[in-house]
């Protein structure tokens, strides 16, 4: 077979079954929350289409398609029919770098299962993630109304500071693995222990990161029911609030898929070798692939977990957490690695 | 492929830098200058610059736009449309200088005899970046000196800001106090119900 019509082939295939996977997993997983946060108040949950329940996204979907689209008469017409696709476009970028598993063997030929293997993956993923907060601050100001208002005033100003931590804590994986690629991060943590266990503080930055980032409970300020109606997608309705939803929660699984990546050592099964894997062909990269979405499923269903456990912080205190405890551990992070990784004898 | 992605990316900046010159309503004008920075992020990485297009993306079209986007937002709307005329005399004027300064420097390259460089392949740069900033003969100092700038130049505008901001946030918090006394009560016996 030709090689340029083989990687073109390869490469699309990849490209429709991640995202396709990201997009399911997303539907799946408004389901477990709905199912999950039921089971922690004593309640049943949607339970009667399909098997318990697990025709209900399908029922969802169809719901949001045949509602009417209301455009209120006060919205800036183009940037407001422009904020939900922003929103998901970037979360569904961002799964381009991410790496699903072992090379697999397709006659003959290595296929590595990430879509574009980049050099700077890593930063590839914060350019693209951070262009996110312009979806919620467009839909915040394109409704021209109060509540959207603040709702995507705090957002950004939310997003902008923990983005900054974000960065900081993964600085410490990068000085030991010496590479940006994820395929390295990955490599690096199968030879020896997960970054989780030899970067501890970096590790809880990030997860506290990751929740801020995608405006989950307890950061959920920017759409506090309480105080703002529904926050910057207030003035939505129909199917465009439907994908302000669908950008959440792929959003949600990219920071999923990261943590598992960067920290919790990828696809690596613990007491595995790569050898050990590699030698087992494809079945051993299907293995890696489970092992892989087993880790991210665990961390949704933390994501879950907490929203249902832990009340809203203030918009202060949240604010506080980033400024003045977040950025000050990660730099501590990045000067504790450093004096770890000098070789000794050299100060 | 790499034309095909030229021409996006460059009607992404023109066309966005466009945008943010003459649309009227300056929120508009941010968002098309997120546009315009993003085009030019692209531009870079045809150009082989993968680290410089995506340092681009997370600090200007994401970090500083964001906060630019902040301030605009909060600002009053009804500032006035900047005069179209004022603009299109500046453009007039700027434009055939930077072209002249760009023929000149062609010219002045082209008498030394180098030809223009071709298109490198697309290779990571990032580890050379880090050379040129970290070697014992690199950039680190000229690097550090420029933060330093920066630094100054943010003490000195918080300075220049801090009269005005002190001034309204003084009025601000005994308008709140005032506020806060006057519900009191209200607020603190008020049901806190949860949506469910």
């Amino acid at each position: 077979m030709n090689e340029t019509v083989f990687y073109f082939a390869t490469t699309l295939g990849k490209i429709v079954v991640f995202t396709h996977l990201a997009l399911i997993l997303a539907a799946l997983m408004v389901l477990g929350e709905r199912r999950i946060s039921a089971v922690m108040q004593s309640r049943l949950g949607p339970n009667r289409v399909g098997y318990g329940g697990l025709l209900q996204p399908i029922a969802d979907a169809l719901k949001f398609f045949f509602k009417e689209d209301v455009v209120p008469g006060q919205v800036e017409k183009v940037l407001y029919i422009l904020a939900p696709a922003i929103t998901v476009i970037p979360a569904l970028l961002t799964i381009a770098v991410i790496p699903f598993g072992p090379a697999l063997t397709i006659f003959g030929t290595e296929v590595p299962l990430v879509i574009a293997d980049l050099d700077i993956g890593i930063l590839f993923v914060f350019a693209i993630a951070s262009l996110g907060v312009y979806g919620v601050v467009l839909a915040g100001w394109a409704s021209n109304s109060r509540y959207p208002l603040l709702g995507g005033v705090r957002s950004s100003a939310q997003m902008i500071s923990y983005e900054l931590v974000l960065g900081l804590s993964v600085i410490g994986i990068f000085m030991s693995t010496g590479s940006l690629r994820l395929l390295d991060v990955v490599a690096a943590q199968q030879d020896g222990v997960w970054f989780a266990f030899s970067q501890p503080l970096g590790f809880l930055l990030f997860v506290i990161c990751a929740f801020a980032e995608t405006n989950r409970l307890p950061f959920d300020t920017p759409e506090a029911e309480t105080e703002l109606v529904a926050g910057y997608h207030t003035e939505y309705s129909s199917m465009k609030f439907a994908m302000f939803f669908m950008g959440e929660y792929t959003a949600m699984f990219v920071f999923a898929a990261l943590i598992s990546t960067l920290f919790l050592g990828g696809w690596d099964i613990p007491f595995v070798t790569a050898e050990q894997l590699a030698a087992w062909g494809n079945w051993g990269s299907l293995l890696g692939f489970v092992s892989f979405f087993t880790k991210c499923l665990c961390f949704m269903f933390f994501y879950i977990w907490v929203r249902w456990t832990i009340p809203r912080f203030r918009f202060d205190q949240t604010m506080a957490l980033g400024w003045k405890v977040g950025i000050p551990a990660g730099v501590a992070n990045i000067v504790a690695t450093a004096f770890i990784l000098l070789p000794p004898g050299t100060l | 492929m790499y034309d095909f992605m030229f021409v996006i990316f460059a009607t992404f900046a023109l066309v966005g830098g466009l945008l943010m010159v003459f649309h009227p309503s300056i929120v508009h004008s941010a968002f098309a200058l997120v546009a315009s920075l993003f085009g030019v992020a692209g531009l870079y990485w045809t150009l082989g610059a993968d680290f410089l297009g995506v340092t681009q993306v997370v600090l200007y079209v994401s970090g500083v736009t964001v906060l630019l986007l902040f301030a605009v937002m909060l600002s009053d709307k009804t500032l006035g449309a900047v005069s179209i005329l004022r603009c299109a005399a500046m453009g007039l004027v700027i434009g055939p200088l930077a072209m002249a300064l760009m023929v000149t420097y062609r010219a002045i390259d082209g008498m030394v005899g180098t030809e223009g460089a071709a298109l490198p392949d697309p290779a990571p740069t990032t580890p050379a970046i880090g050379d040129l900033l970290l070697q014992p003969e690199g950039y680190l100092v000229p690097f550090e000196v420029a933060s330093v700038l920066l630094l100054i130049v943010l003490v000195g505008a918080v300075t220049l800001a801090r009269p005005m901001a002190d001034r309204q946030v003084s009025r601000k918090t005994i308008a709140d106090r005032a506020d806060a006394e006057a519900r009191g009560d209200e607020g603190a016996s008020a049901p806190q119900g949860e949506g469910a």
